[in-house]
């Protein structure tokens, strides 16, 4: 690359020199190199061309050696020049300007300059020279092109490094929302696993006092068939709450595909139904308006935010002991819309904490109680899904949430 | 059979908040134990007012009920009384890993309730040590 650079450069400044042998063949290197101009000369009108493919600065050339041979040589060697090449070629007249011959020269694409003989030396240096500054114009508008092109490769190098790492962060977004759909979904299971747990235990155990109890009284001979039905049909009963909250569960908090038209109002009352034990001791108010409130949009998914808000409601209730806890629920068709408010008279969310709650794995409570995630999706689904809103705000006794869809 | 005849004229302070199961487990003591007073209460506030009217001989009580808990009752009774016998019904995660006896109570009983291990324990209590 270096002796290629050198090649290149140290050939920029050069004068070619086609001259006939005569005492101008001698004598004109000696001018130009007593101004410091370096030449070359050369023996043949191929071996000028071929030095011009080379690199030059100036061409001096005799008219006389013009042939059409030479001429069809040069043409071919500047027709090789690159686009901001436009080489300067100094013609030294036998005749006029208006041979034939000249003409044919200054058809060349080159920067064709007749001289008339004959020519003093000051003037002919001066010519050279200032062929030579126009040489170096143009070799800096080379230079520039260079420089503008590698700029160019860099950018383009750039781009496709940003390009990829673009791809890259798409992906890790992709696989983000994917983990947290997936954790989303095993923390509902989770919390419905533990909601059931919950329904099923004091069902549980009465059935399991009842036919204890009907053994004993059969043993003290104190059994009779109206205990025996008391106690049947108390247990079938219990048994038909237990199906049903599997049902509950199965119908309302499996995940849906498709978009179905739903009462808010039933909804609200399912999902208070749903949860039935988890609110024991919580007050739970609900006003709702006569007509049905319908809204199309995913029911299960709207029927889980509702039950997330429930939870985190009974469960600051819990934490913060109040005294009387209650919650408001209000359901209303403002418009076209939907509006859900749930209050709470837990005391609020702290100022500095408000903003996060619907960030995702953001969370209050332990790592063993709570995931964070609830909130959030709920949010996205209601949000992104049913072109809804979920918002909070503090209220004089505690926190309310509201939903619009 | 034998030993449930042993608890005449004692009596037992049954303390449950869920109303189903303290009338089903009341209506098995009285049948296994005819000669049992049994009396009830349906919170740890209720139950530590009962155990100072009554003083009863044995007690048992559910540990999660509102007003006042289990173990906040079993202190205030031991308070009162320190070789109060009480027998606690417990669901899995009642308690932490506390031992019974750093808690205030004398034993513990599962839930859900078995009441051949719960006849056994009162059984042990009025026929042996307990009294």
């Amino acid at each position: 690359m270096k002796s290629n650079n050198e090649a290149l450069h140290g050939y920029d400044e050069r004068v070619l020199v086609l001259l006939p042998e005569s005492r101008d063949a001698d004598s004109i290197p000696r001018v130009l190199g007593e101004v410091g101009v370096t030449s070359k000369l050369c023996g043949t009108p191929e071996e000028l061309c071929a030095e011009v493919e080379k690199g030059a600065g100036v061409v001096i050339i005799a008219e006389d050696l013009l042939s059409s041979h030479a001429v069809a040589c040069l043409r071919a060697a500047l027709g090789a020049q690159p686009s901001w090449s436009e080489l300067p070629i100094m013609v030294l007249l036998r005749h006029g300007p208006d041979s034939k011959r000249v003409q044919y020269t200054l058809l060349l694409p080159g920067d064709v300059v007749p001289i008339e003989r004959p020519v003093r030396v000051n003037t002919f240096v001066a010519h050279v020279q200032a062929a030579l500054r126009s040489r170096r114009r143009q070799y800096l508008v080379r230079d520039q092109m260079l420089e503008l092109e590698n700029a160019r490769e860099q950018l383009q190098l750039q781009a496709a490094s940003l390009e990829e790492a673009n791809l890259k962060l798409t992906q890790v977004d992709r696989d983000r929302e994917q983990t947290l759909m997936q954790q989303s979904r095993l923390a509902a299971m989770g919390e419905m696993l533990g909601n059931i747990s919950h329904q099923w235990r004091q069902p549980l155990n009465v059935l399991g006092l009842i036919l204890q109890n009907l053994q004993l009284t059969y043993a003290r001979e104190m059994l009779t068939k109206e205990s025996l039905d008391k106690a049947v049909s108390r247990s079938r009963e219990l048994i038909a709450h237990m199906s049903q909250t599997i049902d509950d569960f199965r119908n309302y908090l499996s995940p849906e595909k498709a978009r179905s038209t739903f009462d808010v109002t039933a909804v609200v009352e399912k999902a208070i139904s749903i949860l039935g034990e988890s609110l024991q001791g919580v007050q739970l108010d609900l006003e709702k308006p006569e007509e049905p409130v319908t809204v199309e949009g995913y029911r299960n998914e709207y029927a889980q935010a509702l039950i997330n808000i429930f939870m985190n409601a009974r469960d600051v209730l819990r934490e913060r002991g109040i005294a009387e806890p209650r919650v408001l629920v209000k359901v209303e068709k403002q418009g076209t819309r939907s509006v859900v408010t749930i209050a709470d008279n837990a005391g609020g969310i702290p100022e500095e904490i408000i903003g996060k709650v619907f960030d995702p794995y953001f969370t209050t409570k332990g790592p063993d109680k709570g995931t964070g995630i609830g909130l959030f999706m709920s949010k996205t689904m209601i949000e992104k899904n049913m072109n809804g809103s979920l918002t909070v705000r503090n209220t004089p006794e505690g926190a309310e949430f509201r939903i619009e869809v | 059979m034998g030993a449930s005849d042993t608890v005449k004229g004692a009596s037992l302070l049954y303390v449950e908040d869920e109303a189903e199961t303290r009338e089903l487990v009341m209506e098995a003591l009285v049948v296994y134990y005819p000669g049992l007073r049994v009396l009830t209460a349906a919170n740890g506030a209720e139950g530590l007012q009962r155990f100072r009217e009554a003083r009863p001989h044995l007690v048992l009580t559910d540990i999660r009920m509102p007003v006042m808990d289990g173990i906040e009752m079993a202190k205030e009774i031991k308070a009162i009384d320190p070789d109060a016998h009480i027998i606690a019904l417990t669901a899995y995660n009642d308690t932490s890993f506390l031992s019974a006896a750093d808690i205030g109570f004398s034993e513990y009983v599962p839930k859900p309730v078995d009441y051949g291990l719960l006849f056994a324990s009162i059984d042990k209590f009025f026929g042996g040590e307990g009294r």
